[in-house]
């Protein structure tokens, strides 16, 4: 089963947030600000200086491999490489560790071969056997390590060569290329490997990325040194050698509104999870707003297609047809939002735009034919109902982003006007893990819920039977062979029809309804260039520079 | 002191603090959701993926959380005693060694802002005591309810924008130095403050009511005198009594006042295990707190008879 990092409304109670996200820094907001200092003429990149970001979240754990919260993957990931990058915004994998790779026809067997003179932090070389080791750990690990996840079916790893190793899968398995292009599945030294997770969590692990742990203080902050001798960026980077920061120092600032003041007032160069309603300011001062799309499906409402009303299509397109994402997007959140396009966010590789599909564009109207030519006719109080049935659904949200409430409510407005009655209700965390989880439960009508992941095989771990079936779909569903098919087709034209076939079937049959992207918003001041993010929305701070 | 009297107190300090550990054990087990799926899910703000039975199986054996609760309750109420109780769900860092790198800030804070609201309330009550007319000791004794009645996160925000980030007198942010004690210690201080000058003024009002003053008064002791050297000696038993209460308020401040602050220490701590249901953590630091007011408490009754003479009758005569 391929873990994933759900992403519940981006950020969480005004201190907490699901920042994630990754891109190539986007200017566009503080540029239209039209301030001087964010206009600044790029020079070249200079080296040195201390970076300060002010960060959201106290990590929980500093290995790469075992941390599993975005805000922790953000940080881990300048410690380690992974053996392919995933380059943004155009999806392509890359080299990075491996020089080059290949995969057997039916997508059971993954070649790598290992670029020379890479070492790890510790000194130790990075080998063939390395590699076999950390695989092997981590399907050992199990669920502990994220990447455990996208190892499903794992049978091996045979090493060819010092330099050549072969990845075997039990079953087909297409997503496993860009999975082992994650910080999950990046490798470490394997000296780190027989540690404690507990004692690797705290620091205690040694990888081969362009920055080293200097010292972290719980709550307080975590201070990175650039590695001297790194020389083995992803092709993508934009240089060479060593990064050009000397240190990056996260500091803890768990407040939004604090943290918006720290980096106006300047005591921080950057800072992490920006509310909406804190854009403004920002901007006003000459800041540069940074977002970034996160690839995977998009803020929207999962339903269940057997609960109550909900078994009815006509039901589940009227909801489809009636929801107008463009005036969300307008009404309640910033330029750095955007609604949806479908069913995947538009930098998901393989995403079909389906904004002329007929069932996503905005048509109340054709919403209420529907209703009606299905015989839910306008009763008591607006609300629609057939053969003494309501037409009344429900949808269940946790708290944790500041828009989730008005967008949820702006749907039930909506909603309303085609005569269908929408409750929404907001569960605390550990009971909507559970209702998220439950198999075979599924108390749920529908979810308000997006998930994060760089590859379509994110459908299948929300759509298909054998995974989550947040849609509660049977296995004979044609949906269901699409999602299997892809998964195990590697010619890229052949996987990229399949996939858009699953995307207009979520959205015709209104399994899901796409409603706005979900959204990392960072800002930094003017004296920091290329803050990056990699193509599964973790920061990439290799190439970051400071002016002077 | 009375032995008898110690003893007692001592044995019920004991009980309360029992209670607390059993109380949150069984609330913490009666509230839905399994810490071990909510931990494999990802904590924190990302909820990551849900894992295999399997999966949660092996994580729930690792933590003890398959065992009949009975069985969990004596175990950990044995390592407790101990001073173990047990490693971090979410960090897998020892429970007590988190509390104890979390307590020293704590403990500044609630130091700095102990004393500044004694010092504080102490001034508001003696001004409004030797106001001369009626109304300024009315204006100066309505300031404590001000004080009582704004929120503390706002004050503290307050603060930092004004002193921090605008005139850049002082950080806003961390806790390393003592500059960075001076604003939080401020924030936490004022509810305290206003209600030691709540009850300071009071007792020191029916102090100096009394006869005893009027013959002082005529006896030709100035009003500094028999404020200060007097009524104050008296009037402080029942401010004493409210030591348990101000450390309780300290601890409960730490919650919003270290995260405005970006400090790290208990109040943090608990936001963060409650968020993630870290219960082991929960756990820590529900019976750390508990310790810290029944001691306080206890304090102020070994303390009382030995200011106050009358005090130390009372039980006694039960």
């Amino acid at each position: 089963m391929v873990r994933q990092e759900t992403t519940v409304a981006s950020p969480r109670i005004p201190l907490r947030t699901l920042v994630a996200v990754g891109a190539v820094v986007v200017l566009i907001a503080g540029w239209a600000s039209g301030s001087s200092r964010a206009s600044t003429a790029v020079s070249a990149p200079q080296t040195g200086g201390t970076l300060t970001i002010g960060w959201d979240s106290s990590p929980s754990c500093l290995d790469p491999q075992l941390a599993n919260s975005s805000l922790d993957l953000s940080i881990d990931r300048q410690f380690s490489d992974s053996l392919i990058d995933q380059a943004y915004p155009s999806g392509k994998l890359v080299p990075w560790l491996a020089s080059s790779w290949s995969s057997n026809a039916n997508a059971t067997q993954f070649t790598f071969h290992l670029r020379s003179g890479v070492t790890f932090s510790d000194g130790t070389p990075l080998t063939a056997a390395v590699v076999k080791a950390n695989f092997d750990s981590i399907v050992k690990l199990g669920s502990i390590a994220e990447g455990s996840g996208y190892m499903s079916g794992y049978k091996g790893t045979t090493v060819v060569n010092p330099t050549t190793v072969l990845v075997r899968f039990a079953q087909p398995d297409a997503q496993f290329l860009q999975a082992a292009s994650t910080v999950s599945l990046s490798i470490l030294s394997p000296s780190t490997l027989t540690k404690k997770p507990a004692a690797r969590c705290a620091g205690g692990f040694s990888g081969s990325g362009p920055f080293v742990l200097s010292s972290f203080t719980p709550n307080q902050q975590v201070t990175l040194t650039s590695r001297p001798g790194y020389d083995w960026g992803a092709a993508d980077r934009l240089h060479t050698g060593a990064a050009y920061l000397s240190t990056i120092v996260f500091k803890i600032i768990p407040d939004a509104s604090v943290r918006v003041g720290a980096l106006t007032s300047g005591e921080v160069d950057a800072i992490s999870d920006i509310p909406p309603q804190n854009e403004s300011p920002v901007k006003a001062d000459g800041d540069v707003i940074v977002s970034q799309t996160n690839p995977g499906v998009p803020y929207g409402l999962q339903i269940n297609s057997q609960a109550g009303p909900l078994a009815d299509l006509a039901v589940r397109q009227a909801i489809q047809l009636a929801v107008n994402r463009n005036l969300i997007v307008q009404t309640l959140l910033t330029p750095s939002y955007k609604a949806a396009v479908g069913v995947l966010a538009s930098n998901t590789p393989d995403a079909v735009d389906q904004t002329t599909n007929p069932y996503y564009v905005f048509n109340p109207t054709k919403a209420e034919t529907l209703l009606t030519a299905d015989g839910w006719v306008p009763g008591a109080g607006g609300i629609r109902s057939k053969d003494g049935q309501k037409l009344t659904v429900s949808a269940i949200y946790v708290n944790l982003w500041a828009p989730d409430v008005p967008i949820l409510e702006l749907i039930q407005q909506e909603l309303a006007t085609v005569g269908i009655q929408l409750q929404i209700k907001a569960l605390p965390l550990s009971q909507f893990v559970t209702d998220l989880f439950s198999p075979g439960g599924r108390t749920y009508q529908m979810i308000w819920y997006g998930q994060t992941r760089a590859d379509p095989d994110v459908l299948a771990l929300c759509f298909a039977a054998t995974q989550y079936n947040r849609s509660n779909i049977t296995a004979s569903n044609p949906l269901e062979s699409l999602l299997t098919s892809q998964a195990t087709t590697t010619n890229a034209q052949e996987r990229a029809a399949i996939v858009a076939k699953a995307e207009n079937t979520i959205l015709d049959q209104g399994y899901f309804i796409p409603v706005v992207n979900q959204t990392t918003v960072l800002a930094t001041n003017s004296k920091v260039h290329n803050f990056e993010f990699d193509d599964t929305a973790r920061l990439q701070l290799y190439d970051t520079w400071l002016s002077s | 002191v009375n032995r008898r009297f110690v003893l007692s107190r001592l044995g019920q300090s004991v009980l309360v603090l029992w209670l607390t550990f059993t109380m949150s054990f069984v609330i913490l087990y009666v509230v839905p959701g399994n810490p071990v799926e909510i931990m494999l899910a990802g904590g924190e703000g990302g909820v990551a993926s849900a894992a295999t039975p399997a999966q949660v199986a092996a994580v729930s054996d690792e933590f003890g959380f398959n065992h009949p609760l009975l069985v969990q309750y004596v175990d950990r109420l044995g390592s407790a005693l101990k001073g173990n109780f047990g490693n971090s769900v979410e960090t897998g860092e020892s429970v007590t060694h988190t509390i104890f790198g979390a307590a020293v800030p704590t403990l500044q804070l609630a130091l700095a802002g102990g004393c500044l609201a004694v010092l504080l309330g102490v001034g508001v009550a003696l001004l409004a005591t030797r106001a001369r007319r009626p109304w300024v000791e009315q204006l100066i004794l309505s300031i404590p309810s001000v004080g009582v009645s704004v929120p503390t996160f706002w004050v503290g925000l307050m603060l930092i924008d004004l002193l921090a980030f605008h005139w850049k007198l002082l950080p806003a942010i961390g806790d390393v130095g003592l500059e960075t004690l001076v604003l939080p210690a401020i924030t936490i201080s004022l509810p305290s403050a206003a209600l030691i000058a709540q009850v300071l003024a009071k007792s020191l009002r029916s102090t100096l009511g009394q006869p005893y003053t009027t013959m002082l008064r005529a006896k030709g002791a100035s009003e500094n005198r028999i404020l200060i050297r007097h009524a104050f000696h008296n009037a402080a038993v029942p401010t004493l009594s409210l030591f348990g209460v101000v450390v309780g308020n300290l601890l409960a401040g730490s919650v919003v006042v270290e995260t405005v602050f970006s400090r790290n220490g208990i109040g943090r701590i608990i936001v963060d295990a409650v968020t993630t249901k870290d219960i082991p953590v929960v756990q820590g630091v529900v019976v750390f707190t508990a310790s810290a007011y029944v001691l306080a408490t206890l304090a102020v009754d070994l303390i009382a008879p030995l200011i106050d003479k009358r005090v130390a009758v009372a039980p006694r005569s039960r």
